[in-house]
């Protein structure tokens, strides 16, 4: 077991050198001058050539990546050429409003599309299954954009229910001001008892929410169908079933529990799926986390921020994939050999 | 893409055992399948609709100017109508006839995106399964790097590093996308060498280009080929967010995603302009998605429906 965790854990540290490799080569690939990106196109050669000297662009290639890789290493990402703030600094601003949203929004997948999932499973092959079947390929093929916008015209512009804009309104500050825990106001309000505005910072994350859960709700409940039959089909279960347990017991007490595995490993995939998709949403949503943040820093070119962003977001995965091996060594004795 | 009709040995053995005399077809699984796999007929009948709509976009389409940059500042915003079955746009485009031209770019991504990440994945799987040693370790390891990225994530990295356009989308989508067949075709590989059959071949004297082309890529292509079909809707969906972001193709080209991005301002008033695009982009994910659900579970019906 520890042989397996140690071999896993060089795996990962492997994979982050080369992740932090792919980046360095994404930021080489670009074709335009970065040096004119941040001082704007009017600026003259002098100034350029401040800026390339101010960010180690006119070092060798090898010097800028020692650099890359030092500055990493320090926590250092570099300054984002749109807000001039070190990107470190901006990362962990918005970090952790988005991951609350995502991590909300798979709990809420998680609570609907396993359910989904177990149903479809139970009473396969009858109309109900091919109706949840086709609702999670519904859910899978949705352009999340787009579902985000009609949404928030729906639910905002036509019937008025629910807000559309940021975290909380802002109204509230005067009436009942928040006081900030960790810079989430759905949570700050909720630990510091601040009701009123608790109510409407969750009103303003339904909407996101649901538009964040749709893939992952629909990928969770084909996973979970698939899986269950398949265990269905092993023959310790047709064992049971001949035995004359009850269907309740072959499925809750020995389907459902190997089936738990593939929708454990389905955990790192869709929390990056779901984690990229909030970046759409995000920005529909006008919600002020990484999404947004992301977004405007892909449209404008800001290349320290998309390295940041990129090299972040694939640590998450790696972390998280390494999270779910090792749980799913501990979990099932198969996986460690 | 089409070569010899590949053997399907290791599928088969574990399909047919106990049935002598009937074997699978490749191509084509019989009737009795499509039945048991209803959504299959319906998506291959909706993607080849999706398709031969793109294929004849300028015959079919009432006002195939309007896939250009045409401006009809007289027709702006109208809603559905007779003459108009979508609207129209803000600059009076027939919104009908973009859309079935969005077909066309969707399609052609989606195309480009399979064969690059196949060609690229395929070589790359088969090399490192079939050699084995240190290219095998060298290639996977590389092959891993990549896939510690969220692929979304990537593809919109790159295609904002690259100017923005439907090719480099297409390009960048396709970076992401072949380390999954690589994975694949290296499993596969890997196996079919160990098969009996394999043996054979060698112990007959079969080159190594003979038993690579004869025997590993056809039987290890086939889950690549399933695994594609379950990839179309995948792309198609990739396509659209990066040209909603900006980052794929630009304007005038008819695009879902840019389309609803440009009707994004006006949708609480004209609905018609962000909703028939963004059909279209459901609906052709569903279609892929149906075959590539109902090619699975034909295929491979231990990990499909039965």
């Amino acid at each position: 077991m520890s042989r397996y965790i140690a071999s896993r854990i060089l795996q990962a540290l492997g994979v982050v050198l080369g992740v932090i490799v792919m980046t360095f080569v994404i930021a080489r690939l670009i074709p335009g001058d970065p040096a004119i990106a941040y001082a704007g196109p009017r600026a003259s050669a002098e100034e350029l050539a401040a800026v390339r000297e101010q960010f180690g662009l006119d070092l060798p290639m090898w010097q800028q990546f020692v650099s890359y890789v030092t500055g990493i290493l320090h926590g250092d990402l570099g300054i984002s050429l749109h807000t001039k703030q070190p990107v470190t600094s901006d990362l962990i601003q918005v970090l952790p409003t988005t991951l609350v949203l995502v991590g909300i929004a798979l709990v809420f997948a998680a609570i609907v599309g396993i359910p989904l999932g177990i149903a479809a499973a139970r009473w396969h092959g009858t109309f109900g299954d091919v109706a949840a079947k086709i609702i999670a390929i519904l859910m899978v093929s949705m352009p999340v954009f787009w579902l985000a916008i009609l949404l928030q015209i729906v639910f905002f512009s036509r019937l008025g229910w629910l807000p559309v804009a940021g975290q909380y309104d802002s109204a509230y500050d005067s009436i009942s001001p928040l006081y900030t825990v960790i810079g989430v106001p759905v949570i700050d309000s909720l630990l510091t008892g601040n009701w009123p505005v608790f109510v409407n910072a969750a009103a303003h994350m339904i909407l996101p929410v649901c538009a964040i859960a749709a893939y992952p709700i629909g990928a969770v409940a084909m996973v979970t169908r698939g899986s269950l039959l398949e265990n269905l089909g092993e023959e310790h279960v047709r064992m049971v079933r001949a035995l004359g347990f009850p269907e309740r017991a072959v499925f809750g007490r020995f389907a459902l529990r190997p089936s738990l595995n593939p929708i454990v490993s389905l955990i790192a995939l869709v929390f990056a799926y779901a984690l990229t998709n909030s970046f759409i949403v995000e920005s529909v949503f006008n919600w002020p986390g990484l999404g947004s943040y992301a977004v405007r820093a892909f449209v404008s070119l800001d290349i320290p921020a998309i390295l940041g962003i990129t090299l972040m977001v694939a640590l998450l995965y790696v972390l998280l994939n390494l999270i779910v091996d090792l749980a799913q060594a501990v979990i099932d004795p198969r996986v460690r050999a | 893409m089409s070569g010899p009709v590949p053997d399907l040995a290791p599928l088969a053995t574990s399909e047919t055992e106990g049935v002598p005399g009937r074997r699978r077809s490749w191509m084509w699984p019989g009737w009795g399948a499509a039945k048991r796999v209803p959504l299959l007929v319906i998506g291959l009948v909706l993607s080849a609709l999706i398709i031969i709509a793109g294929v004849l976009a300028p015959w079919i389409t009432p006002y195939p100017e309007d896939a250009g940059a045409v401006v009809h500042p007289t027709q702006a915003l109208l809603s559905p109508s007779a003459a108009h079955w979508f609207g129209t746009d803000l600059v009076g485009r027939d919104i009908f006839t973009r859309v079935v031209f969005g077909a066309r770019v969707s399609l052609g991504i989606v195309v480009i995106v399979l064969v690059v990440s196949a060609v690229v994945g395929l070589s790359v799987g088969l090399a490192a399964g079939f050699f084995g040693g240190w290219l095998d370790a060298v290639l996977m390891r590389v092959t891993d790097i990549f896939l510690a990225f969220p692929a979304l994530l990537l593809s919109i990295a790159l295609a904002a590093v690259l100017s923005p356009s439907a090719l480099h989308a297409a390009l960048a989508i396709a970076f992401t996308w072949w380390p999954w067949y690589a994975r694949l075709a290296r499993g596969q590989a890997a196996s079919i060498r160990r098969q009996g059959y394999s043996d054979a071949a060698r112990i007959l004297g079969a080159s190594r280009t003979r038993q690579l082309v004869r025997h590993v890529l056809p039987n290890a292509s086939t889950p690549v080929f399933v695994q594609m079909s379950l990839d179309a809707a995948g792309i198609i969906l990739t396509a659209a967010t990066l040209s909603y972001l900006g980052l794929g193709a630009q304007d005038p080209t008819p695009e879902w995603g840019l389309m609803v991005a440009n009707g994004q301002p006006l949708a609480t008033s004209a609905w018609w302009v962000i909703t028939f695009p963004g059909l279209a982009i459901l609906v052709t994910a569903v279609a892929f998605n149906f075959v590539g659900d109902g090619l699975q579970s034909v295929f491979d019906p231990k990990r499909g429906q039965r």
